[in-house]
């Protein structure tokens, strides 16, 4: 914020004052920030993005409301187990209590602030703060203050004031868990909506049915807005531009150098690199899919490659037998079958069942963003499964992919454009006229190169930065 | 000069014109330095012993290598237009036999710079390099980033 304000007002809200009008979308309105306006019919304001006062209104009415996922389940699979992450931008740990229950509990202490825990996994069976050591239980209760007895007497080692704050509700959807630091407010299978099929799709290809996070995981940073994450994932026009490189570069090379040894994997990042060579055909074979409460996926997109549905050889065939053996053939086909690509849970995951792999988006400040990518191994698998969703991994989500890479680039291009621009408002109307609604959901589907799921994010943000006002 | 002190200086002298390829950007030679079934290894978390069972940023072998390097070619290769000017800075270089292989361990720190903001990237090195007549050919390079399990921004130039 400027130095010199009147109190509330911006030194911009000043010269707005004065009549310059096109400093109008610098206009800082601080207690009263016009949703409507900023949402728009055709397209957000560009504020949205750049504006501290309104990602700071974000993180109070998104994130610290809404279903925020916070881990899966075999992250912390012990009593004592703890991980560290974010709701939005506050800190917090996912506790495995000792019924095995789990809390999510602030990282910082209930004395005088100090962060809990530096470590961001571990297992503990107390939390001793490293200040003044007061000592927390596993669920966020004050056990011990050292000399307790030079406090007053109002000072109660009961009172829950001085336990560590925790979210009130807490819920999983098979193994995912999500917590909402809301008492109230819709319960998570009705705020997940369709998007329970992404899940199950994803622990039903586990022939045992148990899945597990393992492999190790990336977090990438870019300097921008956390929103532009999920606008680009479900966006099938950027791909043919944003990665012509790689598309270029991989067809080249499946041109000269057919039959050659490719040891690490086998042709799949080469695969995965031209599949994203769409044409403006291509584009409208892809069936978009956006739901009213923000989330959103696309059909099928990588056609070829290790774990593309297509796929034949001894693994696929080994693993097809296993899942055969849980199910029968009608289902494990049905399960196999599923192509669906980034199943986008807003505001902050990313599931791609096939792949079987997560995306989690924390958003640092209104320029700052971390992505987290996690694979999973699924039980009753062969381990060369697993290998390949490791490798799916690397080649989509590593801070150094060939394709990744060039999205994270646009996005710090956006947010400079945005920051520096003279856009007022961005354009969100693609396909607007062709999306169909499926009938009394109030959720649609397109079936051309549609910005439907930037229009389902956008009412869901509507929604929930005006609700219950 | 006796054959150790020999060794050391044509290993720096290889490890130094590695280096300079990156540095000026001419990645086909560079991934020419790789033996045919050479390996280019960054793994994604210190310590790391498995290079399939856990993801790694950057795992490549010649084929992929060679692909990185007509994608960094590409006029609109967007991440790396415009270019990054890097330093790849090599020391602490210490080498050992290892049967007919050379075992080159180093200290690396990289600096990037790119649309006015300077990134760095540093770490442990180790080559397992094959002698070949006048010089050496890769089969394992494994950087070690301090920063592995850190945040990263995107990387371009391989460190
Ligand atoms: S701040 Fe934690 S014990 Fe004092
Ligand atoms: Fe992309």
């Amino acid at each position: 914020m400027p130095v010199l304000t009147t109190p509330g007002k911006s030194l911009v809200e000043t010269i707005f004052d004065l009549g310059h009008s096109k400093f109008h979308t610098r206009r800082i309105m601080v207690d009263n920030i016009d949703i409507e306006a900023i949402a728009g019919k055709q397209g957000m304001l560009a504020r949205a993005y750049t504006d501290p006062e309104v990602f700071k209104l974000e993180m109070e009415r998104i994130f610290q409301r809404v279903w925020i996922f916070v881990g899966h389940e075999s992250q912390v699979p012990k009593p004592g187990n703890f991980r560290r992450t974010s709701i939005g931008t506050n800190e917090v740990l996912l506790v495995r209590q000792k019924d095995y229950s789990l809390k999510i509990l602030f990282n910082n202490c209930a004395h005088r602030g100090t962060r809990l825990c530096a470590a961001a996994e571990g297992n503990r069976t107390s939390f001793i703060c490293p200040y003044h050591a007061w000592t927390f239980d596993l669920d966020g209760t004050l056990k011990g203050v050292p000399d307790v007895e030079s406090y007053p007497t109002s000072f109660d080692i009961n009172d829950p004031s001085l336990h560590l704050k925790s979210a009130p509700r807490l819920q999983d959807y098979r193994g995912f868990i999500f917590a909402s630091l809301s008492e109230q407010g819709p319960n998570l299978i009705d705020y997940l909506g369709k998007m329970t099929d992404a899940i199950d799709n994803l622990v039903d290809r586990a022939p045992d049915g148990i899945i597990s996070v393992d492999g190790g995981h990336f977090r990438v940073r870019y300097s921008g807005n956390w929103k532009l994450h999920h606008e680009n994932a479900n966006d099938t026009v950027h791909p043919g531009f944003v990665h012509e490189s790689s598309v270029t570069a991989a067809r080249q090379s499946q041109k000269g150098k057919r039959g050659k040894a490719e040891p690490i994997d086998d042709g799949q990042t080469r695969g995965m690199m031209a599949s994203n060579g769409l044409s403006p055909k291509d584009w409208n074979t892809i069936e978009l899919n956006g739901m009213s409460n923000g989330h959103s996926f696309m059909s099928g997109f990588y056609k070829s490659g290790l774990l593309a549905p297509q796929r034949d050889d001894d693994v696929t065939r080994t693993y097809r037998t296993a899942l055969e053996k849980a199910h029968g053939k009608k289902r494990t086909d049905a399960i196999l079958g599923m192509d669906r690509f980034n199943n986008l849970i807003w505001p902050n995951l990313n599931v791609n069942s096939q792949f079987h792999q997560i995306r989690v988006v924390h958003p640092i400040s209104v320029n700052e963003t971390v992505i987290e990518g996690y694979c999973f191994r699924l039980k009753g698998a062969p381990e060369e499964i697993f290998y390949r969703s490791i490798r799916f991994l690397g080649t989509l989500v590593s801070p150094a992919s060939m394709i990744f890479s060039d999205d994270l680039e646009i996005f710090e291009r956006i947010q400079h454009g945005l920051e520096n621009g003279k856009l007022e408002r961005l354009d969100h109307r693609r396909g607007m006229a062709t999306d169909k609604p499926l009938n009394g959901t109030g959720n649609f589907h397109s079936t051309t190169s549609s910005e439907l799921p930037l229009r389902s994010q956008r009412a869901a943000w509507k929604y929930w930065m005006s609700a219950g006002q | 000069m006796n054959a150790e002190v020999l060794l050391q200086n044509n290993v720096q002298a290889f490890l130094i014109h590695e280096a300079d390829l990156l540095d000026r950007g001419l990645f086909g030679e560079w991934v020419d330095l790789f033996d045919e079934d050479g390996i280019y290894w960054v793994p994604s978390s210190p310590f790391q012993e498995d290079m399939l069972g856990q993801v790694s940023i950057i795992l490549e072998d010649k084929e992929l290598l060679k692909l990185r390097a007509t994608r960094l070619a590409h006029p609109n290769a967007h991440a790396f237009s415009p270019r990054p000017s890097t330093v790849h800075l090599v020391a602490n270089i210490s080498t050992t036999l290892e049967g007919e292989d050379v075992i080159a361990t180093s200290n690396l720190i990289m600096t990037v710079f790119r649309n006015d903001k300077e990134n760095q990237l540093s770490g442990r090195v180790t080559h397992k390099l094959r002698k070949v007549l006048n010089g050496f050919r890769i089969q394992l390079k494994r950087v070690d980033l301090i920063q592995a399990g850190g945040a990263f921004s995107a990387i371009t130039v391989p460190p």
